[in-house]
């Protein structure tokens, strides 16, 4: 178990900032998941932390040892790759013992190792096939088994799972967690799939544009985004964003546009009255906090009215899209309901789960 | 691709091909000035077109020109239609393709020696096509394709030794790139209720130009190049420009006409590359 | 919709398929299955006019051909030409591949081009000064020289095949050997190179065939250690008819042998040679 220390890191390809300045510091034996959109910086990050690419700027800290330049093979990890890299001209028995061959374990140690870290993936049965012999879910395993046998002392996951089919993933999900658990290796674990982050993940990063953007558990990504973007990232259907105007009426603060005023709850009143300017600032919903008006779940809720636009009615939930002067609210709401297109529908914002951002820095102000 | 390297030593690369760079620069740009040198100096070390007035006084030269051109004229064409047929043909993919394939890129592994000697093989007095003929009674004595006086009877020799021998080039490179065509293009245009000729015109057509055109310069420069096939069939009777650079040179020992006429080749070469890059470039070629 | 008519249509167009195959076969095979016919015929089935295909057969001619006029050692020469001209165009060619395929750097598109543009360079420029070099350096007359000649040739074309074929490797599996513990150099020959092996042995074979068959530059580099094509070509043609076909036979027997082995290669390797 090793503490992973990221220092300023920078990485620049000529003037494209595909790392910007990120600072991270990871505990031994955490599962840290790096999050974002395609393009955000986060495969870079992990390949800067592998030692494939080299920093512009920076260090890295495994516990108190620099190894920012160190290369790969001196650094003591290992990493799954997106495409597996299972060596196509190797058994599988020979992908998983290469690593210690390399490192010059004795014949038997090998052995040994080889059938621990095989039964603990179940592909025992497989140690003699070729790669092209094998599914891309046995692949996947090979490449983990590969990773894990020397017990590195870090573990770099680069999107493992998104060549599986979905069934698949959803089991792998489950098993790479209780194995990192088990094994207790620190991990850093890359993906843009925020369902993958929120189950695995015992901290998550939200990177966008080389930056981190938040780091914190899923409880804290999920309820306290600390801006649009993380608040827009997480979640599904996307948060509701609407712009919004500060009223003060009767001693209340409202949060209020064309056909939808929002009063504030008490304990978040001094964070509104602090705030001098009184326009530009954006309302965030989540559909799931938004009520139809036989499930309320409190009565700390505001109530509002619309035409039913369209349903996406997925049986298991439902998902309303409600014409508003400001455009479209969605609505996400458990279960088969019947609703007609087209018909007045009522329905409930929770005041305890609004978020309110800046529209011009977009930092969330609770 | 994706680069793994950034960051490392930059220097890299370079170091790589370093050993490669210094040979070419040796062994092709140290012979190029050479070149240069050699046919614009004259025997008294006048630098000047010398060589160039000897060589243009002498009737061998436009009869070398005349023919490469007429050679290029006859066979660069018919070569790049049979062969764009033969792709066509063969990337329908039938049961056994593979094997006509292999049949078709034989040629291929020949030199132009042993392509002219298969020629002569057939053509000569007591060859398979003439002991046919009079076998069957078509002609009661052979007829003579080489020899004094029947350059013209060998020329059409040439030219279809040529389009045995050449046109697989022409024809792996249209092949290649009929084969990266998505399918997904055609079953589009099926769904469109495109016609096979539609399909051919608009679909085909188009995105193999690139390498039509590719192939068409190709041949182009490689015509100035036929030497084998000429020199075995036909000798100095039929003159051609790389054929007076190898009889300037081995036989006669003049290097400095010898370098004047591959001066003069591959002037016309840069020329021709020249305008087909210029002129030639099909707007979407780039992607 | 026309299930009546497709079984028709399609049996004409199996029938046009077999006879247009039958005729490439022909076209392209006859001259290959002639010239071995030739190549064994005795003489005088040969001279007989009246006789299309001949009945007796002899190793005389190769027996006269090899010892007589010494193709033996011509062979030799082209063997040892092609085997130099094979190891010098992988020597230099791998790395400068290498880095084609796996570094981004300025300058790199102008390296391509390069590669690209000694195609347009027909050999008989370089065959002159070439020759007054080597007669500087010694080398003049020699299987070095011509070696040298011919590396010059295959080299810029070496470089593009093992180019794509090393890109064709992903590199991944070069990353992943890193991570497990190897230096980049030994990934190369752990893993690269393994993966790319039958890609590489068919560009082997091909810059040994492109030697092999090359006769202008061999020609005029050489006198005495001529490879097979220069000395056909200065003395085959002085020789009766059936000593041509013979050496015809024997230079195009090895390169059809070799092809055959990578004709898996074939459309990719002339593809990059042509491009």
């Amino acid at each position: 178990m090793v503490k992973v220390r990221l220092e300023g890191l920078k990485k620049y390809f000529d003037k494209v900032k595909a790392v910007n300045d990120i600072d991270l510091e990871i505990i031994p034996g955490e599962f840290v998941v790096l999050l974002g959109p395609s393009g955000c910086g986060k495969t870079t990050l992990l390949r800067c932390i592998s030692g494939l690419e080299r920093v512009t700027e920076g260090k890295i800290f495994f516990d108190n040892d620099n190894i920012t330049y160190l290369s790969p093979r001196d650094r003591n990890i290992s990493m799954v790759f997106q495409n597996y890299a299972v060596w196509p001209h190797m058994t599988v028995k020979n992908n998983i013992a290469f690593p210690l061959r390399i490192k010059k374990y004795s014949q038997q140690q090998i052995q040994e190792k080889v059938i621990w870290v095989a039964n603990l993936l179940g592909i025992d049965n497989l140690l003699d096939r070729y790669p092209a012999q094998l599914s891309g879910g046995q692949r996947q395993r090979v490449a983990v088994a590969r990773a894990i046998v020397m017990e590195p002392r870090v573990l770099l996951m680069d999107e493992p799972l998104s060549n599986l089919d979905a069934l698949l993933r959803v089991r792998m999900r489950a098993e790479i967690k209780k194995l990192q658990e088990k094994l207790k290796v620190t991990t850093i674990y890359v993906t843009h799939d925020q369902v993958e982050a929120m189950t695995m993940g015992d901290r998550i990063a939200v990177l966008e544009q080389g930056i981190i953007q938040q780091f914190g558990n899923s409880d804290e990504i999920y309820h306290n985004p600390v801006n649009i973007f993380v608040a827009g990232f997480i979640g599904s259907p996307q948060m509701n964003f609407i712009e919004v105007e500060i009223v003060h009426k009767n001693e209340i603060f409202y949060l209020g546009t064309k056909g939808l005023e929002v009063p504030v709850l008490d304990i978040l009143k001094d964070k509104v009255s602090k705030l001098s300017d009184k326009r530009n600032y954006i309302l965030g919903i989540r559909p799931e906090h938004i009520y139809t008006a036989d499930r309320a779940q409190t009565d700390k809720v505001v109530t509002t009215k619309g035409k039913v636009y369209f349903a996406e009615l997925l049986r298991s939930d439902t998902v309303i899209h409600l014409e508003k002067e400001f455009g479209l609210l969605v609505i996400k709401t458990p279960g088969d309901l019947k609703i007609e297109e087209g018909k007045e529908l009522e329905v409930l914002i929770d005041l305890s789960r609004i978020h309110l951002f800046e529209k011009d820095t977009r930092k969330a102000i609770f | 691709m994706i680069s793994f390297n950034q960051g490392e030593k930059k220097w890299i690369p370079y170091l790589l091909f370093l050993p490669a760079l210094i040979y070419l620069a040796g062994f092709i740009g140290y012979p190029l000035v050479k070149t240069l040198q050699l046919a614009f100096i004259s025997e008294k070390g006048k630098v000047g077109m010398e060589n160039f007035i000897t060589l243009t006084r002498d009737s061998t030269f436009w009869k070398a020109l005349k023919n490469t051109l007429y050679l290029l004229m006859v066979i660069v064409p018919l070569q790049v239609i049979l062969a764009f047929l033969l792709a066509l043909f063969v990337n329908g993919r039938f049961k056994g393709y593979m094997t006509v394939l292999y049949i078709i890129c034989i040629p291929l592994a020949l030199s132009d020696v042993s392509a002219a000697l298969m020629s002569y093989n057939i053509f000569t007095s007591h060859g398979f096509l003439n002991k046919l003929l009079i076998k069957f009674g078509f002609i009661d004595a052979p007829i003579y394709f080489f020899g004094l006086g029947l350059s013209s009877r060998a020329f059409w020799v040439i030219v279809l030794t040529e389009l045995w021998r050449a046109t697989p080039l022409v024809f792996v490179i249209l092949l290649a790139s009929l084969q990266v065509i998505s399918k997904d293009y055609f079953e589009a245009a099926d769904v469109f209720g495109f016609s096979s000729w539609q399909k051919f015109f608009h679909i085909t057509l188009p995105l193999t130009m690139p390498s039509l055109q590719s192939a068409l310069l190709i041949r182009t420069l490689f015509a100035f190049q036929i030497f084998g096939v000429v020199w075995l069939l036909s000798g100095r009777d039929i003159p051609i420009l790389a054929g007076e650079v190898y009889y300037q040179q081995a036989e006669l020992s003049n290097f400095r006409l010898a370098a004047t006429y591959g001066f003069i080749i591959a002037f016309i070469c840069i020329l021709i590359s020249w305008v087909y890059l210029t002129f030639l470039k099909t707007k979407h070629s780039e992607l | 919709m026309m299930s009546q008519k497709i079984p028709i249509a399609l049996k004409i167009r199996q029938l046009v398929t077999i006879f247009l195959v039958g005729i490439i076969v022909i076209w392209f095979l006859s001259p290959v299955v002639l010239i071995t016919i030739s190549a064994f015929a005795s003489p005088g089935d040969y001279y007989q006019i009246e006789k299309v295909i001949p009945t007796h057969f002899t190793l005389n001619q190769f027996k006269s051909l090899f010892f007589g006029l010494e193709a033996w050692k011509a062979i030799l020469t082209s063997i040892k030409v092609a085997g130099l001209t094979m190891l010098l165009s992988f020597i230099l060619g791998l790395p400068a591949g290498y880095a084609l395929s796996r570094y981004i750097f300025p300058g790199k598109n102008f390296l391509k081009l390069l590669c690209l543009a000694t195609k347009m360079l027909p050999l008989m420029v370089l065959a002159v000064p070439l020759l007054i070099i080597f007669m500087k350096m010694g080398v003049s007359d020699t299987i070095w020289g011509t070696s040298l000649a011919h590396t010059a040739m295959v080299l810029p074309i070496i470089i593009l095949i093992f180019s794509s074929i090393l890109s064709g490797v992903s590199v991944d599996y070069e990353e992943a050997a890193m991570i497990f513990g190897l230096s980049r150099l030994h990934a190369f020959f752990r893993i690269t190179i393994p993966l790319a092996l039958p890609g590489l042995a068919a560009s082997a074979i091909f810059a040994f065939v492109l030697s092999w068959n090359e006769v202008f530059v061999a020609t005029i580099l050489t006198l005495t250690n001529r490879t097979l094509p220069a000395h056909i070509l200065k003395t085959a043609m002085a020789s009766p008819d059936y000593l041509k076909f013979t050496a015809g036979f024997i230079m195009a027997a090895p390169a059809m042998v070799f092809i055959f082995f990578v004709r898996k290669h074939l459309v990719t390797m002339w593809g990059i040679s042509l491009k």
